[in-house]
């Protein structure tokens, strides 16, 4: 059985192609969104989604979010007296989906087509991918994040669409495209992003905004880390109150101490405004790469939790000169779309017409020399093979010549980006190859071959000798074998887990927590009592009591703080 | 039309229309299996594009006829002139291609016209005269709230403050047109109507290009123009458009010169040196330190290289660096001179310099480390004054006389040896049996060595005289010390040089040396006159040696003593 994942940086999501139709697949706590948060509690059982988000303001040490920003580095995390990796987190996140997809279809699922930001680099894919196998998936496809939410619009009504413009605003990242839809045919024209653009940054610009209205010593004595989980936490409130009010609370509480600002729109557009202006880059790159005008555009559909701030509507609106869409459910279109290419792949009769072609959003290429003018060479020039939004799988060739007389190897260094100096770019790898001794100009051919799983080949062949190289780029620096692969999936198979009917509980008992710690005073004692009688319940282990103390405490904290989001 | 291959590929008919080309594709990717044959996909997306390109083309034609005022070349293949400049693949392509409005009023918007309401009114380039510019840059948006002329005002006054005439002129702004200027710019930029994407890019573009034609009477607005359009974010990008580029660049240089131009920059002191400015800075300014400016200016400003004085760089350029060849026989050059010199090849002292005092101080002591050092540990000042007392005032006499001229110590202890070697070389003729008789076989065992180590050549040199090898002589130093110092003391007097070196040998002893060399009678003859060729003198020389070593006393000494 195979599903379709959106892993997300702030929330992730799975779904199915399952009679006819896309289907979103709930999780334990029968919420369809699981926010992407790893932790672990105190005896070290490990906490996956809304119960590790709650802790995060409380137990910031124990705590990950937001691990997508690491995925394709080195960087750990230490939760507890554990490390982990970006993969390693994900890959918790995703067997959580598995199994809960697992307990939903009531049959095994063993692969899956996991989104990425279309911006996203080949070590970032590559990562992704070793997550989904160290959760235990097949990883069918990675699927280009607004290609899926265009697959899902698309797919509502299957008719000619003139191009349209898909403006993915994620928790992390910001992804465009410029998708044509005709006979069935899926085709993406286009696409541009910014890896460090999300709804995460627009908390950052709320606390900007909220600093100044904060005493200066509110968190003195927080290290970093809490430091940054309150404000994030205050913040993420802040904004999403924001959405449906001109002016909201920003409140955050330290040593027992509760301090509260106001912020308003106008404060928030002015801290973001240089969010918003980035915006607008990876839009006109886009439409400048598709060759269409912004009046051609018959739709403009936002995706991701964070279009539904004001701001980027507004934003959206001036910059297109119309209202943009909203045929599609921003949280779950790609989702659905991945559920699509699930489908797809599964060769579902229902999807038999429909085609799905993607572009290449980097430009590849190597390293060359060029003449400086002066008699000299000037090097680590960039020449690209195959250009930016290049449909795929392409395949391109190109002819390099020695420099020097007697020249005994070209090395080919592979890079993946934009800049003209390969300082600038992503470097994939390399590949050397003798050359026939002879004078400076013995030709050599290169050719990229990029395959729509984002795999790229490189085969070099010296025409004069006959002689072939070849270079699959599976890995930059290190790739992991099969059997590190396995160790590093018993590793996180050892960790503690909470049975699947215990998730709910402690969600909630998570929630109390964290607002135990929110609020001072009077409000402060009274949750404490509800949370010494919600343990007394959960001791019981009767169900029905469990779960009338539950709602009872639910909409007891409800009525404190506002309804619990995702 | 659609060319022949796109329709074999695709299977359409050469006159169909875009609808059907597409049908066309659909159904032909369908049946094609993308993931194993991913040269066919890449085909049929060829075929398609150029078929859409030519459809689009056909249809154009039949609903516009062409206007002469146009530019004709259009580099995108789609054929449509789109407002947002085209995309070159390389920043060294032509600038974008350029429509002009020839003041005509505007057409009618069909569907597929080029030239819809609100064309941009893209500056020419610099190489064609501008015939009927128009300063207007036509935004029109419908749906945000139309003031075309709001717009076009302030467009025009930057237009008519850059390009006086419409013409590109040499003089910068005045300080009122500056004034306008940056008022007209703030106006413009902050036009509603700039913050639609399309009427953004139009603004962009034709700023880019009014900037590029008006030249550095427009530097005032670079700054403005790249923060507010964030041109420097894509600084170095391959596909920045080449107006925007060009601007960027001008910006940069400007910022650069501004900077360096500023005493206390670490490179003010190379930019004035290099730039032909005279002064005390050119002493201060180290070559590293200048190069590293030329390579920052060749990088990144390439234009501010012109500013640099062309002499003063190309003293501070390298040549292109050599082979490594090149390096390695100039380090074999130099190696080869350093064993030279060190080696004793040609005339260096056979002795090493004995180590003297700084200053003269009294004879004995002056004289004694010379004497060691020529005549081993027995010849001393002392022994010298009871063996051979009148050669011992006779040192004396010269040290004083080098005292008294001021000479250098250690010269006067090399003459001193040198003094002492000649005269026991001079005694020997008049020295007893053993002390010849040591010196000779000292001689005999040297060129023996000398034979068998460097060959007969160098021991016929030896034999004339020469100085030979230290490698070689080094083992017999010591007993060449003992013999001289044993001569010097058993010798009476000064000796002096006699004769001119010849003696005769008697005839037996000639005949027996002979017999030993291996040499006919009047071979030895003539080697001894030194008539023959030097291994044969060699030969003979040491045949002598030894016969007249092996000789009872009597008969051997006068040999001896003469040779």
């Amino acid at each position: 059985m195979i599903i379709g994942i959106d892993l997300g940086t702030t929330n992730s999501a799975a779904a199915v192609w399952r009679d006819g139709e896309a289907v979103l697949i709930p999780n334990a706590l029968g919420d369809l969104l699981t926010p992407s948060a790893v932790g672990l509690s105190d005896d070290d059982t490990l906490l996956v989604g809304l119960a590790a988000r709650e802790r995060h303001a409380t137990h910031p040490h124990r705590t990950a979010t937001a691990f997508k920003r690491y995925m394709g580095t080195r960087s750990e995390v230490t939760l507890g007296t554990r490390r982990f990796a970006a993969e390693d987190l994900s890959a918790l996140v995703l067997s959580s989906l598995k199994a809960d997809a697992e307990a939903f279809l009531g049959q095994a699922v063993t692969g899956a087509v996991i989104t990425v930001p279309a911006y996203f680099n080949d070590r970032q894919r590559k990562a992704t991918r070793r997550a989904g196998e160290l959760a235990g998936l097949t990883v069918e496809r990675l699927l280009n994040e607004p290609t899926a939410a265009a697959l899902s619009y698309g797919l509502a009504d299957r008719g000619e669409k003139e191009p349209f413009l898909v403006f993915d605003l994620g928790g992390g990242t910001f992804d465009v495209s410029v998708v044509e839809m005709f006979s069935g045919i899926v085709e993406v024209r286009s696409s541009a992003g910014d890896n460090r653009l999300g709804g995460e940054d627009f908390n950052g610009a709320i606390v900007e905004a909220a600093m100044p209205g904060l005493p200066a010593d509110a968190l003195a004595g927080a290290d970093p880390e809490q430091r940054r989980a309150l404000l994030r936490e205050a913040a993420e409130r802040c904004r999403r109150a924001l959405t449906d009010a001109d002016e909201a609370v920003f409140a955050v509480t330290w040593n027992d101490q509760r301090h509260e600002t106001t912020v308003t729109t106008a404060a928030f557009e002015a801290a973001a405004k240089p969010l918003l202006d980035r915006l607008r880059d990876p839009v006109l790159r886009s439409l400048r790469d598709s060759d269409i005008r912004v009046e051609e555009l018959s739709e403009v559909v936002l995706v991701g939790g964070a279009t539904r701030m004001p701001l980027v509507r507004r934003t959206a609106t001036r910059m297109f000169g119309r209202f943009p869409g909203t045929a599609v459910h921003p949280d779950h279109a790609v989702a659905l779309g991945a559920a699509i290419q699930a489908g797809l792949k599964g060769r579902d009769v229902a999807l038999e017409e429909i085609r799905l072609t993607d572009v290449c959003p980097f430009t590849l290429g190597v390293d060359q020399s060029v003449p400086d003018g002066r008699g000299g060479w000037r090097g680590g020039i960039f020449s690209p093979i195959i250009e930016r939004n290049t449909p795929i799988p392409a395949s391109r060739v190109a002819t390099y010549v020695t420099l020097q007389d007697n020249q005994k190897a070209i090395e080919f260094n592979i890079y993946q980006g934009e800049a003209r100096d390969v300082s600038g770019n992503v470097r994939l790898g390399s590949l050397t190859v003798p050359v026939p001794r002879g004078p400076a100009g013995q030709a050599v051919e290169c050719r990229f071959s990029y395959d729509t799983s984002g795999l790229l080949e490189v085969d070099v062949h010296v025409p004069a000798t006959g002689l072939s190289r070849n270079l699959v780029i599976v890995d930059d620096v290190d790739a992991p074998d099969p059997r590190t692969l396995a160790r590093q999936r018993e590793a996180l198979a050892k960790l503690k887990r909470h049975p699947r009917e215990d998730a709910a509980n402690a969600a909630l008992l998570a929630r109390a927590t964290r607002c135990f710690e929110a609020f001072t005073g009077d409000r402060r004692e009274a949750v404490g009592h509800w949370i010494g009688q919600y343990e007394a319940v959960l001791d019981s282990q009767d169900p029905k009591t469990i779960a009338a103390a539950s709602t009872n405490l639910t909409e007891a904290l409800d009525q404190l703080e506002g309804e619990r989001y995702l | 039309m659609i060319p022949p291959f796109a329709c074999h590929r695709l299977g359409i008919p050469a006159d169909a229309d875009a609808p059907a080309i597409r049908r066309a594709y659909a159904q032909t990717l369908r049946a094609l299996d993308v993931e194993a044959d991913p040269e066919g996909f890449a085909e049929l997306r060829e075929a398609r594009d150029t078929a859409l390109a030519a459809a689009r083309t056909a249809a154009r034609a039949t609903t516009l006829a062409p206007d002469p005022a146009d530019l004709a070349p259009a580099p995108d293949p789609t054929g449509e002139g789109t407002d947002l400049p085209p995309l070159p693949a390389t920043g060294l392509s032509e600038p974008p291609a350029c429509s002009r409005e020839g003041g005509s009023p505007e057409p009618q918007a069909t569907p597929l016209d080029p030239h819809p309401d609100g064309i941009t009114t893209t500056v020419t380039p610099t190489n064609e005269p501008p015939q009927t510019p128009d300063p207007r840059l036509h935004l029109d948006t419908p749906d945000l709230a139309p003031d075309p002329d709001d717009v076009d005002l302030h467009a025009g006054a930057i237009w008519r403050l850059l390009l006086p005439q419409g013409e590109p002129v040499a003089r910068p702004l005045a300080p009122d047109e500056l004034v306008a200027l940056h008022a007209h710019l703030d106006a413009l930029l902050t036009h509603p109507q700039l913050e639609a994407l399309d009427g953004r890019t139009r603004a962009e573009g034709w700023l880019a290009d009014l900037i590029d034609l008006a030249g550095p009477r427009a530097d005032p607005m670079l700054l403005r123009a790249v923060t507010f359009f964030g041109w420097d974010r894509d600084r170095g990008a391959l596909h920045q458009p080449p107006a925007i580029a060009a601007a960027l660049a001008r910006h940069d240089d400007k910022q650069f010169l501004s900077m360096v131009t500023r005493p206390g920059h670490r490179f003010h002191r190379a930019w004035l040196e290099l730039t032909g400015h005279r002064g005390w800075g050119n002493l201060l300014v180290g070559r590293r330190r200048a190069r590293d400016l030329v390579a920052t200016i060749r990088r990144d400003h390439p234009a501010l290289e012109a500013h640099l004085d062309g002499y003063k760089v190309g003293k501070l350029d390298t040549p292109p660096s050599g082979s490594w060849r090149t390096a390695v026989f100039a380090i074999w050059i130099v190696i080869a001179i350093a064993r030279f010199a060190l080696s004793d090849n040609g005339a260096t002292p056979a002795t090493p310099r004995p180590i003297v005092a700084a200053t003269f101080t009294t004879p004995d002591a002056d004289l004694d480390p010379a004497l060691r050092a020529v005549g081993g540990p027995a010849l001393t000042a002392a022994a010298l004054a009871r063996a051979n007392p009148a050669y011992l005032r006779h040192l004396r006499g010269s040290w004083a006389e080098a005292k008294r001229t001021g000479r250098d110590p250690t010269d006067f202890a090399m003459e001193v040896m040198q003094d002492v070697g000649d005269r026991a070389g001079y005694a020997r003729r008049t020295a007893d049996y053993d002390t010849v008789t040591i010196g000779r076989r000292l001689q005999l065992d040297q060129a023996r060595a000398i034979r068998d180590r460097l060959g007969t050549l160098a021991c016929a040199d030896y034999l004339n005289g020469e100085a030979q090898p230290d490698s070689v002589m080094r083992p017999f130093r010591d007993r060449q010390r003992d013999a001289i110092g044993r001569t010097i003391l058993g010798m009476n007097g000064v000796p002096e040089a006699q004769g001119d070196g010849s003696f005769r040998i008697p005839g037996d002893i000639a005949d027996s040396a002979a017999a030993r060399a291996g040499l006919s009678r009047k071979a030895f003859g003539a080697a001894m006159t030194g008539k023959g060729p030097e291994p044969t003198r060699c030969t003979a020389w040491i045949a002598l040696l030894e016969t007249a070593l092996a000789l009872p006393p009597d008969k051997g000494a006068p040999i001896l003593r003469a040779m």
